[in-house]
């Protein structure tokens, strides 16, 4: 990795001692100035705190901080910790755009005026959405306003995880949606997939788009699909409310989308995250931790590991609390896979939105693994 | 064809149904083949549609057991967590010696941990909240009074379960909450009431909720016990630490009581002896002149009248001398000269005054003493010490007897013992030989005056040394008393 690029940093300290520490960590690197400082913080941290000190021993151009509950640097995962890395790159161009919580029904003219003329102009966009941001409004929004085609990563979270703001905007702190427009930067997505499709593939008959709800399935309560599966099972799954470990793959053209269900109500609807279409196929969907991690090293393997770079990894929070263990082991199989010439950060997700380059569209995914590389 | 031709020349109608026949035939097996290969394919159909029906089977057994092993996992990881649970509590509660300290450790964690929200801890006695996390003031109120209503159905049960499915009579109606409740006891007292109440979402009451919740209680318990003990010992402590503040002040008050009366003591013996001892001196000289016949030839009977008075006023000169002595040195008017001096010299000097003494009983003098040592000494006085002493042995010693002086270095003291063969001291005399008057039952009957020893006691105080006895009654005695070495010789 080119030093003078790039520079990651990471404490495990209390408050403010953190936030000294991965500032002079990133000053001692890049002594004279930083252009862009990308902040990761979990909910333990005060972001009027982290802005106040970073402004103090570095004074970077740019700040820009999400909150997140579980971060990712290197081989580990924090449960508590910051995360800093600075990119002082060569006609790098950052353009920052947020918008309150209060506002978010000026989403599509908050797109329109910001983003749409930088598309043209070739910048990649990284959007961060709070738990107030309705994740499948914002891809509506996204559509009507930038299209489908375009360079797009959005990290969001359907949960408040402390009472301080999710978002840091320089010298601003916003708990709604921030967008990042870059250019000069190659941003690569990998995404990452270790389900398997299991049993007859069924048919969903009847949906509440706007309210994410699978009403039928095969002309029958919704929920019925896991009791044919579980059998004697399905009264322990449901007083565990176990529906994250067994999501819903929904067959299109190309390949299988993963779409959590969330809940279950009483009518036996199912409440779900993602993207889902009338009258269309799907399975029941199992995870295999083998084909996870075989995928991980055959994609990572094409990545040209020599330049070097940053990694940023965007894991979901659902996966997590299945994978238990092999959380860890996917992060060190990302890490070995990726080499020292990359540094890895990231962070766990509720969902993320990303540029599916093969339906030429925007898909939202929350199960799966996304890697964007960056160099 | 050429048949059909040439029938058809003949008779064209049987040609056409000929045709026709032809016709018929061939449409015949051509839908038979389709019929054959319906049916081939309605059997594949059914074969396919059996493999699907294996695979998703298949899928049922595959998700059954992952299930399974994911419950077990999560069992286990539940274990693994309440253990976890009850060891931070412990770590963190294990050494507090603070009632509200320990509850308060009882946090939100502990609660969720346990799956519920909410916690409630009240004084058995007067229904006071110890910790309260998540209960609103209403909802407290309520619980007050029926758990107040119900404190005999509490005081017999370990343990009381409330859920959706079994209400507990002990609770308020309707109480939504799925709740357990236990007593804390110390020693099988009930010191507080423990609710945990509003389990998350999706969970249910097991019995290792149960369980950990029991062994919660139980260790709180355990923990108030603790407390209590620490508490009594430190009352105890403080009440033994004022008890010793008083004694030492009533003995501190005694001391001088004591030490006022000593004084006035010496102050009257002091007194009376110098009150005394000028009419002595004057009947000292009288009866010596009288015994010597200045004033004329005596009688004998007068003469040996004469005589025993002037013996006996010796004796009284004698003990008003030691008494002043004594009150001399109890109030300080005896200015001590502490120098160096030759102890030794002097041993030998008072064992040479003493020998006319010691040769008319017999007794053999044996010495063990280094040629010469120096120590710090008021010579006057420590002079009188051994002329005491070696006074006593021998007065004490039989014929024949034998007396032992011996003078030894002991780090930077000269350890002087004088050692007889003589009566010695019953054993519960020991104590009490050096003080003033005091005879012992072996020696009552031997002239003395009992002051001597009380005099050496003082002598020996006055230099800040120390003396003692040992004795084996009937076989002798030893006085050891010691003398600081002079360092600079």
């Amino acid at each position: 990795m080119d030093r003078k690029e790039f520079a990651v940093a990471y404490s495990e300290k209390e408050a403010e001692q953190a936030v000294r520490e991965v500032s002079l960590r990133i000053k001692s690197i890049f002594p004279k100035e930083t252009h862009l400082l990308i902040i990761f913080f979990t909910p333990q941290y005060n972001p009027a705190i982290i802005t106040k000190t970073i402004d103090f021993i570095l004074s970077p151009k740019k700040i820009i901080g999400i909150q997140s509950p579980f971060l990712i640097f290197e081989e580990k995962i924090l449960s508590k910790g910051i995360i800093a890395c600075c990119i002082n790159k060569k006609n790098l161009e950052v353009k920052e755009f947020f918008l309150r919580n209060k506002k978010l029904g000026e989403t599509e003219l908050f797109l329109n005026s910001s983003l749409r003329e930088l598309k043209k102009k070739g910048f990649y966009f990284l959007s961060f959405m709070s738990d107030q941001v309705h994740p499948l409004h914002y891809l509506n929004n996204i559509r009507l306003s930038l299209g489908r085609a375009l360079d797009f990563l959005g990290i969001g979270y359907m949960k408040k995880y402390s009472s301080y703001s999710s978002q840091i905007i320089n010298n601003y702190l916003n708990n709604g949606l921030l967008n990042l427009a870059i250019r000069g930067l190659d941003i690569q997505l990998l995404k990452l997939e270790g389900y398997l499709p299991l049993g007859k593939p069924f048919r969903i008959n009847k949906i509440i788009r706007s309210k994410n709800i699978i009403m039928e399935i095969n002309n029958e309560p919704a929920i019925n699909i896991y009791r044919h599966y579980l059998e004697e099972k399905f009264d322990t799954f449901m007083k565990n409310r176990l529906f994250s470990f067994y999501p819903i793959g929904i067959k299109n053209s190309h390949s299988i989308n993963v779409v959590t269900i969330i809940d279950c109500l009483e009518d036996g609807s199912l409440v779900y995250l993602g993207e889902i279409k009338k009258e269309t196929y799907g399975y029941i969907m199992f995870f295999d931790p083998t084909l996870l991690l075989s995928n991980i090293k055959t994609k990572l393997a094409a990545v040209d590991s020599e330049m070097g770079g940053i990694a940023l990894v965007i894991n979901s929070l659902a996966r997590k609390k299945m994978l238990k263990d092999t959380s860890e082991k996917e992060i060190k199989t990302i890490k070995s896979s990726l080499g020292d010439n990359f540094k890895v950060i990231g962070l766990y997700a509720g969902y993320s939105l990303f540029s599916n380059k093969k339906i030429g569209d925007i898909d939202i995914e929350t199960n799966n693994l996304l890697i964007a590389t960056c160099q | 064809m050429d048949i059909i031709e040439f029938i058809s020349a003949v008779n064209p109608l049987i040609g056409i149904l000929l045709i026709l026949l032809s016709i018929i035939l061939a449409l015949s097996s051509v839908l038979f083949g389709k019929t054959k290969i319906i049916s081939i394919l309605k059997n594949r159909l059914a074969h396919a549609d059996n493999i699907i029906k294996d695979l998703d089977q298949q899928a049922k057994l595959i998700i059954k057991s992952d299930i399974e092993l994911k419950l077990s996992q999560q069992d286990a990881e539940d274990k693994i967590d309440r253990l976890s649970l009850i060891k931070n509590l412990i770590i963190s509660s294990l050494y507090t010696l603070d009632k509200e300290k320990l509850f308060s450790q009882i946090n939100e964690v502990v609660i969720n941990s346990l799956g519920f929200k909410k916690c409630l801890i009240l004084d058995f006695n007067d229904f006071s909240i110890k910790n309260n996390i998540n209960f609103s003031d209403q909802e407290i109120s309520i619980l007050k009074s029926t758990l107040q209503y119900n404190k005999e159905v509490i005081r017999e049960t370990s343990l009381i379960q409330s859920d959706s499915k079994n209400h507990s009579p002990i609770l308020p109606k309707p109480w939504n909450e799925d709740c357990l409740i236990a007593p804390i006891k110390i020693r099988n007292n009930i010191y507080s009431i423990f609710m945990i109440s509003d389990l998350f979402k999706h969970k249910q009451i097991k019995k290792p909720e149960k369980e950990t919740f029991m062994i919660i209680c139980m260790y709180l318990g355990q923990c108030l016990d603790n407390i209590r003990l620490f508490e009594d010992l430190y009352h105890t402590k403080d009440n033994l630490e004022k008890k010793i503040k008083e004694r030492t002040r009533d003995l501190v008050k005694s001391l001088r009581e004591i030490e006022t009366i000593s004084k006035a003591k010496s102050d009257f013996v002091s007194s009376v002896s110098h009150e005394l001892r000028t009419p002595l001196t004057s009947v000292k000289g009288f009866s010596s002149l009288l015994v010597m016949e200045k004033f004329g030839k005596l009688s004998p009977e007068i003469k040996n009248r004469l005589e025993k008075i002037d013996s006996n006023v010796d004796k009284l000169v004698n003990m008003v001398n030691m008494l002043l002595d004594i009150s001399r040195i109890e109030s300080g008017k005896t200015e001590t000269k502490i120098a160096s001096s030759d102890i030794i010299k002097l041993i030998k000097d008072t064992s040479d005054l003493l020998s006319p003494q010691m040769n008319e009983k017999n007794i053999e003098l044996a010495t063990e003493y280094p040629q010469a040592l120096s120590v710090l000494m008021d010579k006057r006085l420590v002079e009188r010490v051994l002329i005491n002493l070696l006074s006593n042995s021998i007065k004490f010693t039989p014929q024949k007897g034998k007396i032992t002086i011996k003078c030894n270095k002991q780090e930077d003291c000269a350890v002087i013992s004088i050692m007889d063969t003589g009566v010695g001291i019953a054993e519960n005399d020991l104590s009490k030989i050096f003080g003033e008057f005091y005879r012992t039952q072996t020696t009552s009957e031997m002239p003395g005056t009992g002051l001597g020893l009380s005099l050496v006691k003082q002598i020996i105080d006055t230099h800040r040394q120390k003396i003692w006895v040992e004795s084996d009654l009937g076989k002798g005695t030893i006085f050891h008393f010691t003398l600081k070495l002079d360092k600079d010789v």
